[in-house]
């Protein structure tokens, strides 16, 4: 496939989320959640991840353009931006908003299902938080991606 | 309302200005070639500002460069 130079950094950007919200979230997954925010393991693991957030952005940054300068804008690449915020935007709020029901949930006797683990630590919350920004930043560059692709 | 579809004569006219390329077009309405492509292939409409320029370096009126189906 032939893809242009803004397209080829857009592909690197959701690579580079993926690579890098995979490496974060397998590591939080594997800490109990009692982890409290302010401790030695989530220092180390936020600052490996932003120091692997450096590197491999480095290293997207020269497969998608080389030696070559950033093209300027125009005004197409700002409606497809303006675009692709909107819709990144209302999948963040949608997210929130069933964050939120699900939270509100009740707990206790008789209840059979809940959706949400009962033990909702800030290190939890947090987290379910930062995985919902990561998905809306995901749907705002594949709704780039796509309007690019189809040459809207 | 329903979406009128605009059409366009840009193809055309780069031939008869001596094979312009898109490129060249871009450079000098200033705007990529992606979206040289887009407005060509009648994907994308342009701002006004934009299709004002494409006419005047083709010299033609603006009616002659976008046509409504």
């Amino acid at each position: 496939m032939n893809f242009s130079n803004r397209e080829k950094n857009i592909v690197a950007a959701i690579a580079l989320n993926i690579v890098v919200s995979g490496f974060y979230f397998i590591n939080v997954l594997a800490m109990p959640a009692e982890t409290k925010l302010l401790s030695m393991s989530m220092f180390t693991l936020v600052v490996s991840t932003s120091v692997l957030t450096a590197i491999a952005g480095l290293i997207m940054w020269f497969l998608a353009n080389g030696l070559k300068d950033r093209e300027p804008e125009d005004e197409r690449d700002r409606v497809i931006a303006a675009k692709a915020n909107s819709i990144a935007y209302s999948t963040l709020f949608f997210l929130v908003i069933i964050f939120g029901v699900l939270i509100a949930q009740p707990t206790g006797p008789g209840v059979s299902y809940r959706a949400l683990p009962t033990t909702l630590t800030p290190f939890v919350l947090i987290h379910y938080l930062v995985g919902i920004l990561t998905i809306a930043e995901l749907v705002q560059n594949s709704t780039k991606i796509t309007l690019y692709r189809r040459g809207s | 309302m329903a979406k009128c579809a605009i059409r366009n004569t840009i193809r055309t006219l780069r031939f008869h200005a001596g094979e312009m390329t898109q490129a060249e077009l871009a450079d000098k309405i200033g705007v990529t070639r992606q979206t040289v492509l887009a407005i060509e292939a009648s994907k994308y409409s342009p701002s006004l500002e934009v299709a004002f320029r494409i006419a005047e370096v083709f010299d033609v009126p603006l009616g002659e460069v976008f046509t409504r189906n």
